[in-house]
């Protein structure tokens, strides 16, 4: 669905993601792990539209959309989280999720300013939808609190229930675990094992944390430098000498 | 007893308002006072700017030093089309502003990529155009640094006084054009806004055209600002490049900042408050921008987020307190 090839991208001098090539086919999680500083987020942000990449393709859905637009690429059907999160903090928590919709919203300027039918029906739609979202991550309790206010873990699972609102058909997750504690992360695991069944969307995941990736992941790649250096499923992965190098360091 | 008690507070928020009635009889009390309606009437023309620079400002966060720009493009147009074109007054206040949105809109096109700083320069870089363009106009058909004269309307010959009828004509613009706003910023397209406002790269990243959206923000605020200025050009009678002055665009800004920022009530209580300030400050005219400058920053400082901002947070307050005596005595 996702084909990312050879993709490479540099900053000046510095190769941040080199000849790169991966793909995401559906209804699957895919992670993506690597030391710091790997370009696991570079690659990211090429994907969802925030650098254009040098060298190289993307196509999704067999439409290229390398070098398009964010708001583009995520109203294609790529959505995404964010590493340091990036909610609208004064805004209340249901009011993220359906600026989230803003792309499934249909209704123009006009229907806007005059309140129109279809804009009420929309509203009153999109609330309902708003809701049965922050249920699936136990955060319908919450929904008129400002979303700044809201405990670390629970901003970002409100980040991924924010992102699946345009019913996107890749998630884009960029550490998703990043500062929870190990119950947040049980539930976590089990909030995106049920979104991949739930919606049939697929999964691509930057994380640092193993227990993790090596519990959802149907296939991962590993980055190095900016190079990749394996790939495989999890069986695959934990025995690879690469990646045990890559992660330890050699003699 | 639980749902009584919510009732009753829900009346209280209406009863709130009931003292709004009162205003369509101010011209009553102030009879022998022409002046103080003529007051009102700037006060109905101010709110109409300051509501199209909340939307633009207050909700999408883009700053701008351009509102009496646009305030003098509606005067002007309207003006200029009614004596070239020989167009009644009713057309040309609607053709004076939407081309004051359509300009806003195509100045918003390559602004629109830029932020902070740059867009503020960019804002008081087009005012000194639109100054420069009225004083040194082709053929000197604004009058140039002397001003014009502006045909005054007149609803109906017979009947109350001039202003009497402008003030009740502002009235429901007021009503017209702040209901309106309200609308817009309850829907889909005003999440939008404060989404950019709030955070641009999220905003982009849901699939918000940020671009788009900040066009139209600025299409909103052109046509609001334009469309209070060919009020004011028709209640006054005389338009000058002072009309475009910069420091009317600061006044527009301080009004909004002062009510404030993306609220319901903040353009009103801001434009009235600061235009009955700024009347009282007349007399010491030489002082008024000094007055101004103080002002200013004390706000900046003290109430950041304005007078309603004000009144918000010590209600919450209130409402805590209250909460938790009513929670101890459960």
């Amino acid at each position: 669905m996702l084909k990312i090839d050879e993709l490479t991208i540099r900053f000046g001098n510095l190769v941040a993601v080199n000849h790169v090539s991966l793909e995401v086919p559906e209804n699957k999680i895919v992670a993506l792990i690597g030391p710091n500083g790997a370009g696991k987020t570079t690659l990211f942000n090429c994907v969802s539209g925030v650098y254009t990449p040098n060298h190289g393709e993307i196509s999704f859905n067999g439409e290229s959309i390398a070098g398009k637009r964010p708001y583009y690429v995520h109203n294609a059907g790529i959505s995404r989280t964010y590493q340091i999160i990036n909610l609208f903090a004064d805004m209340s928590v249901i009011d993220n999720v359906i600026v989230g919709m803003h792309d499934v919203l249909k209704s123009n300027f006009f229907d806007s300013l005059f309140h129109t039918k279809k804009h009420i029906d929309e509203e009153r739609t999109g609330q309902k939808k708003a809701m049965d979202l922050l249920k699936f991550v136990n955060l319908e309790e919450k929904a008129n609190h400002t979303a700044g206010s809201l405990p670390y873990g629970e901003q970002r699972r409100l980040e991924i229930v924010r992102a699946l609102a345009s019913n996107p058909k890749i998630l884009l997750l960029d550490e998703p675990a990043a500062g929870m504690n190990s119950q947040e992360k049980i539930v976590l695991d089990a909030i995106l094992r049920e979104t991949v069944k739930r919606w049939g969307l697929s999964i691509l995941l930057v994380e640092h944390d193993m227990d993790l990736v090596m519990s959802i992941s149907d296939y991962i790649y590993v980055l190095s430098f900016g190079n990749k250096i394996a790939e495989g499923t999890v069986n695959e992965i934990q025995h690879s000498p690469e990646v045990i190098e890559a992660y330890l360091g050699s003699d | 007893m639980k749902i009584i008690t919510q009732f009753s507070r829900e009346n209280k928020k209406y009863l709130a308002y009931l003292p709004l009635l009162i205003i369509p009889f101010f011209p009553l009390f102030l009879k022998n006072y022409q002046y103080g309606i003529m007051l009102l009437c700037f006060a109905e023309i101010y709110i109409i700017a300051t509501t199209g620079l909340d939307v633009v400002y207050g909700y999408s966060g883009q700053i701008t030093f351009a509102t009496s720009a646009f305030f003098g493009i509606g005067a002007y147009s309207s003006q200029l089309l009614h004596v070239n074109f020989n167009l009644p007054l009713i057309i040309t206040i609607p053709m004076a502003s939407l081309i004051g949105c359509i300009i806003a809109m195509i100045f918003a096109i390559p602004v629109s990529k830029l932020r902070f700083a740059f867009l503020s320069l960019s804002t008081i870089s087009f005012g000194w155009v639109v100054y420069q363009l009225i004083t040194r106009s082709p053929g000197g058909i604004t009058g140039d640094y002397n001003g014009m004269f502006v045909e005054r309307i007149v609803f109906f010959e017979n009947g109350p006084d001039r202003i009497t009828q402008y003030f009740y004509f502002g009235l429901i613009c007021v009503i017209l054009f702040v209901g309106l706003k309200l609308l817009l910023v309850r829907s889909r397209v005003g999440r939008a806004f404060l989404a950019i406002k709030q955070n641009v790269h999220a905003a982009e990243g849901m699939g918000i055209n940020v671009r788009k959206y900040k066009v139209y923000a600025f299409g909103v605020y052109g046509l609001y600002a334009a469309f209070a200025g060919t009020l004011y050009g028709h209640l006054v009678g005389f338009i000058s490049p002072e009309t475009v002055a910069e420091t009317q665009s600061v006044l527009f800004l301080i009004m909004a900042m002062f009510g404030g920022l993306a609220s319901n009530w903040g353009p009103l209580i801001g434009a009235t408050s600061i235009l009955l300030l700024n009347d009282a400050l007349s007399h010491f005219e030489q002082y008024q921008l000094l007055a101004y400058g103080i002002l200013l920053i004390a706000f900046i400082v003290f109430i950041p987020d304005g007078v309603v901002g004000l009144i918000k947070r010590t209600t919450s307050r209130v409402n805590e307190k209250s909460e938790k005596v009513n929670n101890a005595e459960n």
